[in-house]
């Protein structure tokens, strides 16, 4: 019994520790028409760690100036609003950048937005002791 | 004994599967359509929409008689959300098959000042060569967008990065009559949007 009771405790301690690491997932781009000067990437960033974090700025060779952005409804208006203090992604957190919604704003790409491409994008983060670190990532451009 | 139950089990399991055959098939069809649009009961023609289009002629809803005309007003800079909705509406009118011969997209530009003719035919035309962009002078663009309750305006940009448009994102529906039936929100998947267009063919 007393074995059981301490292998719980083990395991909820494990879950309640969380990971090490932030991991992001699933990160894409809409194919932009031809025509098009802008796109944007969207992902899911997960933060299991105790540590809050915030998406500082982003990086791409596909793109002449990346932007962090926010969608916004007000009003039935839709507005994109730069979120100028980042994206935090706070601690046992999940936030996900969707169409509609948080997105990397790609303005005057270089890069070929077709279905199929990859692109690689560097993510800054700057963690709550003012710490900060980058993550390197390649995002798939298909239509969804 | 044996019989008469083996009877009154088969016609129990018939009776089953009629009533399920009646719920799951027949009654649906007798089910008025629900829209997932909010729908507009008018009695006047819907406002005008006269305007040069993406071909480079002058154009007028009136030219579209007879055809359901989805009209979204965008912009060509747009990052997210007009790219989402044109992929959207495209999926939507795919779906009608050869029905969507008589469905006009038209997407009217709320940034008049850098979405020429020109390059309005070539985005949309990435979604659909069948998509018609419009677009006209500020005033112009101003005035359709006034008559439709359409709220558009540029927010202050940078030399550097360009300047974005805030912009009412729905979709307005104007039915084969030419009156304005529908307004779709720009959250509707393309299943729904497709329903109510083929509702409306």
């Amino acid at each position: 019994m007393k074995r059981y009771l301490l292998l719980t405790i083990a395991v909820v301690a494990a879950a309640c520790s969380g990971g090490d690491a932030l991991s992001l997932e699933d990160p894409w781009a809409r194919p932009s028409p031809t025509g098009a000067t802008t796109a944007a990437f969207f992902m899911t960033i997960d933060n299991p760690t105790d540590t809050d974090e915030t998406l500082v700025s982003a990086a791409t060779d596909a793109c002449r100036v990346t932007e962090l952005h926010l969608s916004a409804m007000v009003d039935g208006v839709m507005s994109m609003q730069r979120q100028e203090n980042g994206i935090p992604v706070p601690a046992s957190e999940t936030v996900t950048l969707a169409p509609g919604g948080l997105h990397i704003m790609c303005i005057d790409r270089i890069a070929d937005f077709a279905e199929g491409e990859e692109l690689d994008i560097t993510l800054e983060f700057v963690d709550a002791n003012g710490d900060s670190h980058t993550e390197e990532l390649t995002a798939v451009v298909e239509d969804r | 004994m044996n019989r008469r139950l083996r009877t009154l089990a088969l016609a129990l399991a018939a009776g089953i599967g009629l009533a399920l055959l009646v719920v799951t098939v027949v009654l649906p069809r007798f089910q008025p359509h629900v829209f997932s649009g909010t729908v507009i009961q008018s009695q006047t023609p819907a406002p005008t929409v006269d305007l040069i289009t993406s071909t480079g002629e002058r154009a007028s809803l009136s030219d579209f008689e007879d055809q359901v005309v989805v009209i979204y007003f965008g912009y060509t800079f747009c990052p997210d959300v007009c790219p989402t909705t044109l992929s959207t509406l495209k999926k939507a009118v795919d779906k009608l098959g050869d029905a969507s011969d008589d469905v006009q997209v038209i997407m009217v530009s709320v940034d008049p000042a850098r979405d020429t003719p020109e390059l309005l035919g070539e985005y949309l035309g990435f979604f659909d060569p069948r998509f018609l962009g419009m677009t006209g002078t500020e005033a112009e663009v101003a005035e359709v967008a006034t008559v439709y309750g359409v709220f558009f305006q540029a927010e202050e940009g940078t030399v550097d990065t360009g300047y974005l448009v805030s912009h009412t994102a729905n979709l307005m529906v104007v039915d084969r009559e030419g009156h304005l039936k529908l307004i779709i929100p720009p959250d509707a998947t393309s299943d729904q949007i497709a329903s109510d267009l083929d509702y409306l063919l």
